[in-house]
């Protein structure tokens, strides 16, 4: 059973006093020992409709990859309590112009084929070959080192879920990295 | 490659997660990376209740 989301806003306060040094020196292994995991597992999940068929449905993908365009501040990466910001990503934006700002996965394969995190060009495709509706004009990008899920619950969702709901979509593929 | 239905309303949502940032494909393997993204998709479209997640298989 979770604790009550007040005792786990506690139990953040205490891990941000015990873990500042270490966030600092980005000494993560010591700065995430008994990190508080935000525990929404008592919480209702609410539940949408879709159109009978993947072929009417409009999507958009949102990533956690850091991604930004071309023109786009890219996120501060290296900040130890994260970026709680995202960037717009046109629909038809060629995938290798994008840069990555995340620190905390490897880039690798990545750099070889951004599909590999954000699977746009493949959903580009199944567009054009009918399996999907459509994708919305703007699709969404974050980047995921985001510590303090108080700010993810309480401003980024939220705002974020308004970003996302004014495309319209009927159905979002969330890409985690 | 674990997919867990978030619902919302609207858009239904899908979270394709990854266990140590795994990627959803393989960089360059086209094939397996629309495979992997049609996997995710029917279970988008298939599934009933919210909550319900589904390990696809790691091929790579």
């Amino acid at each position: 059973m979770a604790l009550a989301l007040d005792q786990q806003r506690a139990a953040l306060d205490s891990w941000f006093a015990r873990a500042q040094d270490a966030l600092q020196r980005h000494d993560w292994r010591a700065a995430f020992a008994g990190y508080p995991r935000l525990d929404l597992a008592d919480q209702p999940i609410p539940w949408a409709a879709l159109p009978a068929d993947l072929r009417s449905a409009r999507l958009i993908l949102v990533g956690s990859c850091g991604l930004s365009a071309p023109g786009q501040p890219p996120f501060d990466a290296a900040n130890p309590y994260g970026d709680f910001s995202w960037r717009p990503i046109p629909a038809d934006l060629a995938l290798e112009t994008t840069m990555i700002a995340h620190e905390h996965y490897d880039h690798g394969p990545a750099l070889l084929d951004r599909n590999s995190i954000y699977p746009l060009a493949r959903l580009r495709e199944l567009v054009a070959d009918g399996e999907i509706g459509g994708l919305t004009p703007l699709q969404f990008s974050l980047m995921g080192y985001l510590p303090d899920w108080r700010i993810v619950l309480d401003r980024l969702a939220p705002e974020l879920a308004e970003q996302v709901a004014g495309q319209r979509p009927d159905a979002a593929l969330l890409v985690p990295v | 490659m674990r997919v867990a239905m978030q619902g919302t309303r609207p858009p239904r949502v899908l979270i394709t997660g990854y266990k140590n940032s795994e990627v959803i494909g393989p960089p360059n393997d086209h094939e397996e990376q629309l495979a992997l993204v049609r996997a995710a998709l029917k279970l988008l479209m298939e599934a009933e209740t919210p909550g319900t997640v589904e390990e696809l298989p790691k091929r790579f």
